[in-house]
């Protein structure tokens, strides 16, 4: 089990498929958990980061060409620091989208059966801020679920 | 990913036999649930109490194997686990299903 704060440090390079967002998702929540976080803060940095690999496979690099997603993970004592960088298109306009809820009163056939992603992950994160720089993506956040993660 | 199901009095209880509904899944998960709720019955109990993961393209899924039951049959959502309780409630969608505590309690007649 790591000790030191230096040690505190997830890297992986994955592609930009379902099934290998799935294999880092698992990857990344086991280790958080040898990091002594727990399982809820665990669950919670699963989703976020499910919801950012998800998009940047589906929009960045539109399905059809999966390219490399770079992730680094830092754990502080109150907090994890998310980075991200990949090769696809930019995010439109180059910002963070502001997602509106959608109107759920109408017809159940008129339903979203999508457009979430944002809303979970600007719920959930903190100071999540994007940058293109030579062609690439650069999405960075943080979370803190409970204001307090564990300690070894 | 499988889905088993079985019929208490006039449900039709669908259990998905996998620990995740997620982008890998989603399409998959849409056809068992057509290929589930093929026979008619009057009422339609989604038990995800195996579910410990719910992204958004999962959530579409499910929104989406509501829309395939047609306006007569409502689909109805037991056994939330904590993490696919808080995506249902982030996105408002706990407001659009009824949502049971087990499929138990759905089918029991005290509910």
């Amino acid at each position: 089990m790591p000790t030191d704060a230096e040690s505190q440090k997830i890297e992986l390079t994955l592609q930009s498929t379902s099934l290998a967002v799935r294999a880092a998702l698992k990857n990344v929540v086991k280790q958080l958990h040898d990091f002594g976080l727990s399982d809820a803060n665990g669950s919670v940095t699963e989703l976020v980061l499910a919801e950012v690999l998800n998009n940047i496979a589906e929009h960045a690099y539109r399905s059809c060409q999966p390219g490399n997603i770079e992730l680094t993970i830092h754990k502080n004592d109150n907090s994890l620091n998310l980075h991200l960088v990949d090769q696809g298109q930019p995010l439109p306009e180059n910002a963070i989208p502001t997602p509106t809820r959608a109107d759920l009163s109408g017809e159940q056939q008129d339903l979203p059966e999508g457009g979430w992603g944002w809303l979970i992950i600007l719920d959930l994160a903190e100071d999540v801020s994007y940058q293109r720089l030579n062609d690439k993506n650069y999405l960075n956040f943080k979370l803190s679920p409970n204001r307090a993660f564990e300690h070894q | 990913m499988e889905i088993s199901s079985r019929t208490v009095d006039d449900a039709l209880i669908a259990t998905v036999e996998a620990s995740r509904i997620d982008s890998a899944v989603a399409v998959q998960f849409k056809d068992k649930m057509r290929e589930a709720t093929e026979n008619e019955s009057a009422r339609v109990v989604l038990d995800l109490s195996n579910v410990n993961f719910l992204d958004s393209s999962g959530l579409g899924a499910v929104v989406a194997a509501m829309k395939q039951l047609g306006t007569e049959r409502k689909l109805e959502i037991a056994g939330l686990t904590i993490a696919v309780d808080k995506v249902f409630k982030l996105t408002r969608m706990d407001t659009i299903f009824i949502i049971h505590e087990s499929a138990e309690s759905a089918t029991s007649r005290a509910s």
